[in-house]
């Protein structure tokens, strides 16, 4: 950053800390909604380079996995027998960065097709924490709590969860 | 951590300024305030437009014309939700990605939902941002009263889902 620029920013009383922040959140957001559409398309390999190698899955009934190779695994398997379609449609970012790392959280709104070819609704919360390796954003630990996953015919006070949920 | 620029600061206002402009021309077609107004003044002279079944079209005027048909014949009633953004700069020009969820009324009065992804494009004319190219992919466009699986798209609009149900072990 440029003298100039510096003095400009320091006058607002804005440091570089605010704006590598905000940065960090952009980052954060993007990797996110980008592996929303990834997962949409089946293409796993893309959405593990964004996992670090030790991270963590935990999502209550669509299973639990610890690394990536077992991340991989599950992700594939919910894929090709659970969810034969799904748009991950997801809102209201909360981002707080902490140095290194980071913690996202989302509401999701997902229609899909089960397993067994009905369409449902699933909505639940994300929570994701992150980590900064070598200058890049990767997924540490994977977190969703589904609030429910119901037939489209029936809706969510009927049916709430078309599969036994733990969470 | 790198070192931050000017390039950095400039690119976080126009992603701001890119989502600001496409939510409110979502909201302003929700409201119906008039396609000729609208598409004049957030779009290029040159925007393609390309919504799969519903048309594709190259220029405002064509543009306009698209829209009003669609807007004043079928879907009279919708709410245009967009998530997931996706903003690429790249100078004077920009790139922009959604996912939609779109809540409407068709021109015979039936409820549907619209899921798709939108893909546009943006060129920076005196200072201001606008759209350049605009298209959207349907994945559904079904009947309230079915679903995605039972109707992905309502009699007259041709389209397919894009899923495997002969996987599917019954």
């Amino acid at each position: 950053m440029n003298q100039e620029m510096s003095e400009q920013i320091d006058k607002k009383k804005i440091s570089t800390a605010d704006i590598q922040k905000l940065l960090d959140k952009v980052a954060i957001k993007e990797l996110w909604y980008n592996n929303c559409y990834l997962i949409d398309q089946g293409e796993v390999d893309s959405v593990m380079e964004t996992f670090t190698e030790d991270a963590v899955m935990n999502t209550g009934a669509f299973g639990n996995a610890e690394g990536r190779d077992a991340i991989r695994e599950m992700l594939e398997e919910l894929l090709a027998e659970e969810l034969h379609f799904t748009r991950h449609m997801v809102h209201m970012p909360l981002i707080e960065i902490d140095g290194d790392k980071a913690i996202g959280k989302w509401y999701l709104d997902c229609p899909s097709i089960a397993g067994n070819g009905e369409a449902v609704w699933t909505q639940g919360t994300y929570k994701h924490t992150f980590r900064r390796k070598n200058g890049e954003w990767k997924i540490d630990k994977f977190t969703f709590e589904a609030s429910y996953v119901t037939p489209y015919d029936k809706g969510w006070a009927k049916e709430r969860f078309i599969v036994e949920n733990n969470g | 951590m790198r070192n931050i620029n000017q390039t950095d600061i400039q690119t976080l206002l126009d992603k701001n300024a890119i989502e600001e402009l496409v939510y409110q021309w979502d909201y302003l077609t929700d409201e119906r305030i008039g396609s000729d107004e609208l598409i004049d003044s957030f779009c290029t002279n040159d925007v393609i437009y390309d919504a799969g079944p519903l048309g594709r079209t190259e220029g405002k005027e064509a543009f306009i014309e698209a829209a009003r048909e669609i807007f004043d014949k079928e879907l009279l009633f919708t709410r245009h939700m967009r998530h997931n953004p996706i903003i690429d700069v790249d100078g004077d020009e920009a790139t922009g990605k959604w996912y939609a969820d779109i809540p409407s009324i068709t021109g015979n009065g039936k409820a549907v939902w619209i899921q798709g992804t939108y893909e546009l494009g943006f060129r920076r004319v005196n200072g201001n941002w606008k759209i350049s190219k605009y298209t959207f992919e349907f994945s559904y466009m079904t009947d309230f009263a079915k679903g995605w699986v039972k109707e992905p798209f309502i009699e007259g609009v041709p389209g397919e889902l894009n899923w495997q149900p002969e996987s599917i072990e019954q």
